[in-house]
């Protein structure tokens, strides 16, 4: 949330803006997902270019990111006026329908406090062993829960 | 004496006028920067010593600035926790959604959990970071300041 109260991109998770493009239909423009984010009004008419541009460029930043860490991807239209839209990609599909199998939740469940030096351990090893993709949404989503745990101090 | 000649005498007037200025002005320059350049010094000795004191522990170290009440611990109790789900499960069974294509979907307001608004955003918040729920955008056409609609996670997406 930025200070003026106002929602921003950095407020999703990568997890959560690939969800909303499945909520979409999987084929997203920029200024479609822009409006999903920012709750822009659905009537024809509005209009608020300050306000549309600066939030396609934010929207279109961050997704240019995902595509590089591989969990998005876009294609532009050979015909005039050259429209890109965005897809999830296979590996990002994949990511986010996934789960851990219940027998691998209840051990985690049941891991005691002091199991958790170990614990990390085995979440670093599979990461060194991740792929390039997965090691990257594992390492963001890593980061995401120690900022978590800073904050709760 | 016409009207240039007055124009002449003028100008002679103002550029030595301009002249003592611009030396007026090139020494406050370098009063300014021989000054500054002493109080830099000044502070640095200052750290230097205050340095010194902190490492003898004759000086406090400074207190850490306190984070802002945004950052403050975000923690729900167990009852409150199943009411809030309790309340998604409710509102979904409902069929409805708050955001077009999204069934399900809902804000806070639009949940009849028995627990304190305030008690229900932080649900949201703590839900949300442990991926229960998600975040689906804000909700449009919405008369004052737009509120978040969220989702349960599902992973047959």
């Amino acid at each position: 949330m930025s200070s003026n109260g106002h929602v921003q991109i950095a407020d999703y998770s990568d997890r959560e803006i690939l969800m909303m493009m499945l909520d979409l239909g999987g084929d997203v423009t920029t200024p479609g997902l822009a409006a999903r984010i920012y709750g822009w009004p659905l009537e024809a008419g509005w209009e608020d270019a300050e306000v549309q541009t600066h939030g396609h460029r934010c929207v279109a930043q961050r997704l240019s990111w995902m595509r590089r860490f591989g969990l998005v991807e876009s294609m532009v239209e050979v015909e005039p006026p050259h429209t890109r839209t965005w897809q999830v990609s296979t590996p990002g599909k994949s990511m986010i329908g996934a789960e851990l199998p219940r027998v691998v939740e209840a051990g985690l469940l049941r891991a005691t406090d002091t199991a958790g030096l170990v614990l990390a351990n085995r979440i670093g090893e599979r990461l060194v062993k991740a792929g390039e993709i997965t090691g990257t949404a594992m390492r963001r989503e890593l980061q995401f829960q120690i900022t978590r745990r800073k904050r709760s101090r | 004496m016409g009207k240039g000649g007055y124009v002449s005498m003028n100008n002679g007037t103002l550029d030595s006028l301009v002249e003592e200025l611009n030396r007026i002005l090139v020494q406050a320059e370098a009063e300014v920067y021989t000054r500054q350049k002493a109080l830099d010094e000044a502070k640095k000795e200052a750290q230097r010593v205050r340095a010194m004191l902190r490492a003898a522990g004759a000086l406090e170290a400074e207190p850490k600035a306190q984070p802002k009440s945004a950052a403050r611990p975000k923690r729900i109790s167990e009852e409150t926790r199943q009411l809030v789900l309790d309340a998604i499960t409710e509102w979904e069974n409902g069929g409805l959604g708050v955001i077009p294509g999204v069934p399900g979907s809902f804000t806070v307001a639009s949940l009849e959990a028995e627990a304190h608004q305030s008690s229900v955003n932080t649900a949201m918040h703590v839900l949300r970071e442990e991926g229960v729920i998600r975040a689906v955008g804000l909700v449009p056409n919405s008369p004052r300041k737009a509120p978040m609609a969220y989702a349960r996670v599902s992973h047959e997406q």
